[in-house]
């Protein structure tokens, strides 16, 4: 497993966060959390004790930032930094890592001791969420292709060519939508 | 090329996710245990669900793979029920093994359920022949998992003299403390990591970023500071820095971790049975590597090829390494 590089995927990322207005974005991201947690409930059941809990999950490459709250009606907002907010647990590092983390593909701890991601407040509560996303094996183009619906077929086609190159770029295996790993 | 006997690796699951992903890689057996204070890795999201175990268990015995259940923590007075239920469950989801440390569940289960194999845990820090020989003569325990501070000559020695088969950690996180009776945790927290199941728990954990400077807190004790370009440390006591006398640094033990793997050969020749990965606090992704690349040196040994170095460094505390104990040059 090699170390993830955060600098050209973070160039991918910031001009797609660039093209996509942040409302809609903000709008997307929100469907496809709660679709994924629903997805997931026994997993995600895992950090029940921490669902009113405020992440603020900062990409360190990118104009951006997510505040993440499980039990909230809006689970995940996207924010341009920096942004006021208030918050019980921050993780920050480059997208490529934090990508990576959620898709299972590199280890949290392993990133946290190689200072690629830095943590700060209630440790408790990013131990249980990092435990229930490893818990769910997230696989994410799986997962945005199951959320895009009717254009599941579409998307699956578009993913099967761009997942080699996506792969690359953050230097992780991304695995086909049409195989999940679970 | 010669054939030799193939060793055990025991690996680490710390949910049912990490379970497949090492099954995936080729482990022998995986340990876990119950979602609560029963087994010594109890933080919060990890762990089985008494449903999870029951499937898991199943899942691994579809694929040829043994499951050892860890409830090795020890009871506290008045609550032992939640413990013996949890021996219960694991004897009827057809658990591989119960890895034990309190004289009391191991009797418990020796009487109750005898056909279920019974392991000292590292926990009970039984680190010579005659500790050893009371637990198997009385509750007739099959294996002991050492602790990590023997070398491979006390190891050999022990095996000399035991009835029993031993395990061996082979890679991962190091306590170097007498385990399940350190106390540095409980003093800092006010919390046990004997009773309650978690070293250094993370609701007393904090980090400070100031400038390139990260500070990590234990309780009311800044155990690290360091610079940007040094590895972050998670704050245990044992492997502090503190200043005694003229002396400022790693006054117990470097954030570092075990990396036995080397010694495969000298493990084998002491007499030990099986190798045990740490690790059931991390994720998949460190599990599915641990395990691939121990699968692959324990079967180039077997197989009388030489022995790799493995490149697992990157996964650890403090990214370094040691052979720990095994290699003692402090006496």
């Amino acid at each position: 497993m090699e170390k993830p590089k955060g600098t050209r995927g973070s160039v991918w990322a910031g001009v797609g966060l660039q093209v996509l207005p942040l409302p809609i974005a903000d709008m997307a991201l929100r469907r496809l959390m709660m679709k994924i947690v629903a997805d997931h409930s026994d997993s995600f059941g895992r950090m029940a004790l921490y669902a009113s809990a405020v992440f603020l999950i900062e990409p360190t490459d990118l104009p951006i930032q997510f505040r993440i709250q499980f039990d909230s009606s809006a689970p995940i907002v996207c924010q341009r930094r920096p942004a006021a907010c208030e918050w019980d647990a921050r993780i920050a590092g480059p997208i490529s890592s934090l990508v990576a983390m959620a898709n299972g593909a590199l280890d949290g701890d392993a990133l946290f001791f190689s200072r690629d991601i830095t943590i700060e407040g209630n440790t408790d509560a990013i131990l249980a969420m990092r435990n229930a996303v490893d818990a769910a094996e997230i696989n994410l183009p799986y997962e945005i292709a199951g959320f895009l619906g009717p254009f599941r077929p579409a998307a699956r086609l578009a993913m099967q060519i761009a997942l080699p190159v996506i792969g690359r770029v953050f230097n992780v295996k991304m695995a086909s939508p049409g195989v999940h790993t679970a | 090329m010669t054939n030799r006997s193939r060793l055990e690796l025991v690996c680490p699951a710390g949910t049912p996710a990490a379970l497949r992903t090492a099954i995936g890689a080729g482990a022998d057996t995986i340990y876990c245990g119950f979602r609560d204070e029963t087994n010594a890795r109890n933080f919060p999201g990890l762990n089985f669900s008494k449903p999870e175990m029951e499937e898991s268990i199943a899942y691994a015995h579809e694929r040829e793979t043994k499951v050892f259940v860890a409830i090795n923590t020890f009871p506290r007075a008045g609550r032992e029920q939640l413990w013996h239920r949890a021996i219960d469950d694991c004897a009827a989801f057809g658990a591989d093994a119960l890895i034990l440390a309190d004289l009391g569940l191991l009797a418990y289960a020796a009487d109750r359920h005898p056909q279920v194999r019974r392991h000292l845990s590292v926990q009970a820090a039984a680190a010579n022949a005659d500790a050893i020989s009371f637990y198997t003569r009385n509750f007739g325990v099959r294996r002991v998992v050492l602790p990590r501070i023997l070398t491979v000559e006390e190891i050999a020695a022990i095996n000399r003299e035991i009835d029993c088969e031993t395990e061996a950690f082979i890679f991962g996180s190091l306590c170097v403390m007498a385990e399940g009776r350190c106390s540095l945790s409980s003093y800092v927290t006010g919390n046990s990591p004997n009773l309650g199941g978690v070293c250094s728990p993370g609701s007393h954990v904090a980090y400070r970023e100031d400038g390139d400077e990260l500070t990590s807190i234990l309780g009311a004790f800044t155990m690290h500071r360091v610079g940007r370009d040094v590895p972050a440390p998670y704050p245990t006591v044992c492997k502090g820095s503190f200043a005694a006398g003229d002396f400022q640094g790693h006054i117990f033990e470097d954030p570092t971790s075990l990396d036995a793997s080397r010694l495969i050969p000298q493990l084998a020749k002491a007499g030990v049975t099986a190798l045990k990965i740490e690790g059931r606090q991390r994720g998949r992704a460190y599990v599915g590597a641990a395990v691939r690349t121990l699968r692959r040196i324990v079967d180039d040994y077997a197989a009388g090829l030489p022995i790799s170095g493995n490149a697992l460094a990157h996964l650890s505390e403090g990214q370094s390494m040691t052979q720990g104990a095994y290699r003692k040059v402090w006496r």
